[in-house]
């Protein structure tokens, strides 16, 4: 008795959903995180923008 | 373990993952919140919503569902590595485990940004939406393999059976 044929097609699904991932991310210029959601990097507010009023 | 016990732990795991669940989906909600209302303070919110919950519901839900998952296959008839529907679903739960672990940070930033920012665009980001919607996907891909149950020993669960 080998591999049954679900664990085989959804190993395939998930290896090329890996695949496409990591191409995404490498096209996308390697940023993917935190760091991507703010210019530069940094934990503060961009640059440039208006602080809301208290 | 008794039968009792097992049936209380087992009780546990169904609850907590079933609470992770319906906590994504309400995460989901606060998502589309954040990329489609065009109410700014709703806007803000939202993301500040999402971080509070990341936090305090999503991330306590999901590490429960881990723990009460392991204790069950550990000490009930399945195992841990004997059958490729349990070894999936630990590697679902794992992994949806360490990317939202991880993605606490993103939300505590996009709440920062929320609440430092006045212009919707800034504030504004597919990311959360993209993340529930791959989390809910894998979700029900477990509830699938834990309702059906599909047939199919490892090599190690061979080994075991023989």
């Amino acid at each position: 008795m080998g591999t049954p044929r679900w664990v085989k097609i959804s190993g395939l699904v998930a290896v090329v959903v890996l695949v496409v991932f990591v191409v995404v991310l490498i096209v996308g210029g390697g940023e993917h995180g935190p760091g991507r959601h703010s210019p530069g990097g940094h934990t503060g507010p961009p640059p440039g923008v208006t602080h809301a009023q208290p | 373990m008794t039968p009792g016990l097992r049936k209380f732990v087992l009780t546990a795991h169904i609850s907590v993952s079933a609470g992770w669940l319906g906590a994504i989906v309400a995460f989901l909600a606060l998502a589309v919140a954040g990329v489609a209302s065009d109410d700014a303070p709703t806007v803000r919110a939202a993301y500040l919503a999402m971080d509070v919950m990341g936090s305090y519901a999503l991330v306590p839900l999901a590490l429960a569902s881990l723990v009460t998952g392991l204790i069950q296959s550990l000490a009930g008839p399945w195992g841990l590595f004997r059958h490729y529907w349990v070894v999936f679903k630990l590697l679902i739960n794992v992994f949806a485990t360490l990317v939202l672990v991880l993605y606490t940070q993103t939300l505590a930033q996009l709440a920062e940004i929320a609440t430092q920012t006045t212009s919707l665009s800034v504030v504004r980001t597919p990311s959360p939406l993209l993340h529930a919607c791959a989390a809910l996907l894998l979700l029900l891909a477990a509830t699938v393999l834990a309702v059906y149950k599909p047939r199919g020993l490892t090599p190690y669960g061979r080994r075991k059976h023989a």
